[in-house]
């Protein structure tokens, strides 16, 4: 490599303009960002005032009071809980199933199956929440699907309203999610398992390997970068546990645990015309967000693994 | 299918403006400059009209007015909340809450209605304790009131207010009963649904369900006031005597209705399901007619009602009864018509000519104009006899029930919400509403509700449900007061609601030896969410209205 550290860098103004393609074909992308994602974190002063529409940005500055309002209110510790528990659940869920269906995917020989298999295991990424939830309510009724099912095996004596079950609530998020989430979260490990090279696997067969040992020691390390970067990617995300299931699914007897934070800020903030508690809310939101999505890179970095940025 | 319907439409509007010049040229009409006002609606009842539309399109000739459509769809509060923060707003906004007057989105029209607008201060100045409700604390006027300003005595027929609703198949089989009780509605439910465990096409029979879903959940708290003969105060109950107001969610005569419940449930009467049912779940089982009772108010489910006589199944559709705890208690379900405060057009900060629009408001309330955009076409669409009441033909009568038709000749989108004509256009008049005038109204009636208003003595349902409604106290209702959008109150009403919503399904499925524990539970839950702060605020509400507008009865 000592050639590569004698060699002249070119200079930041001549690499600039060898790349000057590049650049403009970026400039629209970060423009967007910079319109769409920068520009409104100037509301966020909306947060430290009270703000009244007929006022804007004028209104009255109250310092930290929506903060100081959200800790103290025993409901927001409660959808704080519900969105974490939810938002873990879906993790886990999300990488236990994607990474396993892969595997089997991957081991599928008769292509046509495997291809028929992956098609319809991401069909319902494409499915709206509504339908997704009016499908679920209708399975999950007194007279739906699974009650029936559980009456079959003889788990249950009479059907129950599975939805009125508040501890069953997270759960029902979690599966739904997977069903609806696991054939499209596996495309990309598929195309990480497509690039592990080929002589691996037939040099592990003739040192007398199995499947599973295969498994174990070649298909895993091969997609273990792709895992690390969307775990940490994953973890940017830890406080959305989704808003559209929730909101869909929620009535008064689950309420305790379907309320997550994004339903939080639509009822007591958006409907009540509240948009400081609302900011205040979301900005919560985001920075324990960053917060951990910082620490996952760090974390990663120092154990000589992956990193995002 | 769509072809046909545009060809229809079309052969209509043509025919319309060939055949009757006459009573379209006698329209007033005006000669200000021409005008496209944009509006913002959350009635949500008709779609946008068609380019075509006969009524509209007089409009546009005649009053020089082009209307330029926004309707909320899906959650309302939302997107009145998303205009607001943009403070993006089209001329004229429908007013359905106090959120667009706190936020400082519309005018003021006081002096705009004095030195403009005759007629709307005519209709709005005749009944002094209406026009000073209609201000607002700050001493503005800005609501255009859509509904409950009527004219020279009011006309109700259907019954669109609250009530225990039971189909109206149960009361003939049981050869149409006067009953009053709770006990002997749902006497006459159980024996039915008995005797009919499914419907016709085999449908399970619901002895009856709640509507619980979302804002829809006033059903779940609403019945037990009404039950003990107070009137509809919204969330609450005053006390006639001495004009205090406490919440209605915990009182003695709620525990009485849910202990109720509670043993009806014991009894498989209650619709377990109506607890984690949406909306759309709830009103697919009434149309489908596995409903045998409910309580609700009847605008909020007359879809269903609509779909099942679309079906000519009458008899399975719900009629109201003011049903209530024992015979020693007057029934008070229906009241006397109020105004509706805070709901109708309000001009918005953003437009651009506001004389111009009330200018046409004013225009607009006219009955020549209020019949070419509820009533249709005279010669075309109805006729007048020699006593001068309108007729129809039987053709007429049908395509004027018909959807499409009427979403191309009638202006139903605009007036739904317009200062309008309700009661009569004159002293002993016609009636302002087509249907309402007496000919009319009887031949609209199917036969199944003839013979049900017969049996009972009844002209209409409105009569059913209360002949001669007391008259309201000044002060009444206590709902019209509504506290601010991210006040304090406004929170813990909002925690009250939520809680009755989460614990009371609790109380009326729980066991019967669990009933009190969970009542106990539920009242401990609803005094922590702070709901002492709401009733005070409305207390000093109706404290003030007394003191302006005059005590008690």
């Amino acid at each position: 490599m000592p050639s590569a550290v004698l060699r002249k860098s070119p200079g930041f103004w001549k690499s600039l303009m060898t790349q000057r393609q590049l650049l403009w074909m970026s400039l629209p992308i970060v423009l967007y960002v910079i319109l769409f994602t920068y520009v409104p974190l100037a509301g966020w002063t909306m947060a430290f005032q009270d703000f009244k529409p007929a006022k804007g940005f004028a209104s009255l500055w109250v310092g930290v009071k929506w903060f100081k309002y959200l800790f103290s209110d025993e409901l927001f510790t409660m959808v704080m809980r519900n969105t974490l528990a939810m938002s873990f659940i879906n993790l886990v869920f999300g990488f236990a199933f994607a990474i396993g269906l892969a595997i089997t995917l991957n081991e599928v020989k008769a292509k046509r199956l495997k291809r028929f298999a992956q098609t319809i295991s991401y069909l319902p990424h494409f499915l709206s929440w509504v339908v997704v939830a009016g499908l679920v309510s209708t399975m999950l009724a007194s007279d739906g699907v699974f009650n029936i099912v559980l009456g079959w095996l003889g788990l249950a004596k009479e059907p129950k309203l599975w939805l009125g079950e508040p501890k069953a609530f997270w759960w029902i998020v979690g599966f739904t999610n997977v069903w609806k989430e696991v054939g499209w979260n596996t495309i990309i490990y598929l195309a990480a398992m497509s690039a592990i090279d080929p002589a691996l696997y037939e040099a592990a067969e003739i040192d007398g390997c199995g499947r599973l040992s295969k498994i174990r020691n070649i298909t895993l390390p091969g997609i273990k970068p792709t895992i690390i970067v969307l775990l940490i990617m994953n973890l940017g995300w830890i406080m959305e546990s989704g808003f559209e299931i929730q909101y869909l699914l929620r009535n008064g007897m689950n309420a305790d645990y379907s309320q997550s934070i994004d339903i939080y800020v639509v009822n007591y903030g958006m409907r009540q015309g509240n948009y400081s508690l609302a900011t205040a809310g979301g900005m919560f939101k985001s920075v324990v967000n960053i917060l951990l999505l910082l620490t996952a890179n760090w974390v990663s970095g120092k154990l000589g693994e992956e990193k995002l940025v | 299918m769509k072809k046909a319907l545009c060809a229809f439409a079309m052969s209509a509007a043509l025919a319309s403006m060939a055949a009757v010049a006459q009573p379209v040229d006698k329209l007033p009409t005006s000669n200000l400059p021409p005008i496209e006002i944009s509006v913002f609606t959350v009635n949500t009842n008709f779609p946008i009209p068609p380019e075509d539309n006969r009524a509209y399109k007089l409009i546009k000739e005649k009053l020089g007015v082009t209307f330029k459509w926004d309707i909320a769809v899906g959650e309302a509060d939302q997107k009145i909340g998303v205009m607001i923060a943009g403070q993006d707003y089209p001329d004229l906004l429908h007013i359905n809450s106090p959120k667009f007057i706190d936020a400082g989105a519309v005018i003021p029209l006081e002096d705009l209605i004095e030195k403009y607008a005759p007629n709307l201060k005519k209709h709005y100045q005749s009944n002094p304790v209406t026009w000073a409700k209609m201000h607002e604390k700050d001493g503005h006027v800005y609501t255009l009131l859509d509904y409950g300003v009527p004219e020279n005595g009011v006309v109700d027929t259907e019954y669109y207010g609250p009530a225990m609703f039971i189909q109206k198949a149960i009361m003939k089989e049981a050869g149409f009963p006067k009953i009053t009780t709770i006990d002997e509605y749902f006497d006459l439910i159980a024996k039915y649904k008995a005797k009919h465990p499914t419907t016709k096409d085999g449908k399970p029979t619901i002895g009856f369900s709640i509507l619980t879903y979302d804002w829809h959940k006033f059903d779940l708290c609403n019945p037990p006031p009404f039950l003990a003969g107070y009137p509809n105060d919204g969330d609450g109950i005053v006390d006639p005597n001495t004009g205090k107001y406490r919440i209605q969610y915990y009182g003695p005569e709620a525990k009485r209705w849910y202990k109720l419940l509670n043993d009806l449930n014991q009894k498989g009467l209650v619709d377990r399901e109506s607890f984690t049912d949406n909306y759309d779940q709830y009103m697919a089982k009434l149309a489908n007619g596995q409903i045998l009772g409910v309580h609700d108010q009847y605008w909020q489910f007359q879809d269903a009602s609509k779909a099942l006589v679309a079906q000519n199944r009458v008899w399975e559709t719900m009629m109201p009864l003011p049903i209530v705890f024992d015979k020693s208690i007057k029934p008070h379900w229906r009241d006397q018509t109020l105004p509706n405060l805070q709901r109708g057009y309000g001009i918005s900060v953003n437009a651009k000519d506001p004389v111009r629009i009330i200018k046409f408001l004013d225009a607009q309330f006219d009955p020549a104009w209020y019949k070419i955009m509820q009533w249709g076409v005279e010669g075309i669409d109805y006729g007048y006899d020699k006593a001068g009441q309108p007729t129809q033909t039987k053709e007429q009568a049908a395509r004027w029930d018909d959807v499409a038709w009427k979403l191309h000749n009638l202006a139903e989108l605009w007036w739904a919400e317009a200062p309008k004509y309700e009661g009569h256009f004159t002293k002993g008049g016609l009636a302002a509403t087509l249907r309402n005038n007496p000919d009319l109204y009887l031949s609209s009636l199917h036969p199944e509700d003839q013979q049900i208003l017969k049996a009972y003595g009844a002209y209409s349902y409105s009569d059913l449900m209360d002949h001669n409604p007391p008259v309201n106290p000044p002060w009444y209702p206590a709902w019209q007061i509504v506290p601010a959008d991210g006040s304090p109150e406004k929170l813990a009403f909002t925690k009250a609601q939520d809680t009755y919503a989460k614990d009371l399904p609790k109380v009326i499925l729980a066991k019967p030896a669990d009933f009190e524990k969970e009542w106990a539970a539920y009242v401990d839950d609803l005094k922590k969410t702070n709901v002492s702060l709401f009733e005070a605020y409305i207390q000093a509400g109706l404290d003030d209205r007394m003191a302006k507008y005059g005590k008690l009865k």
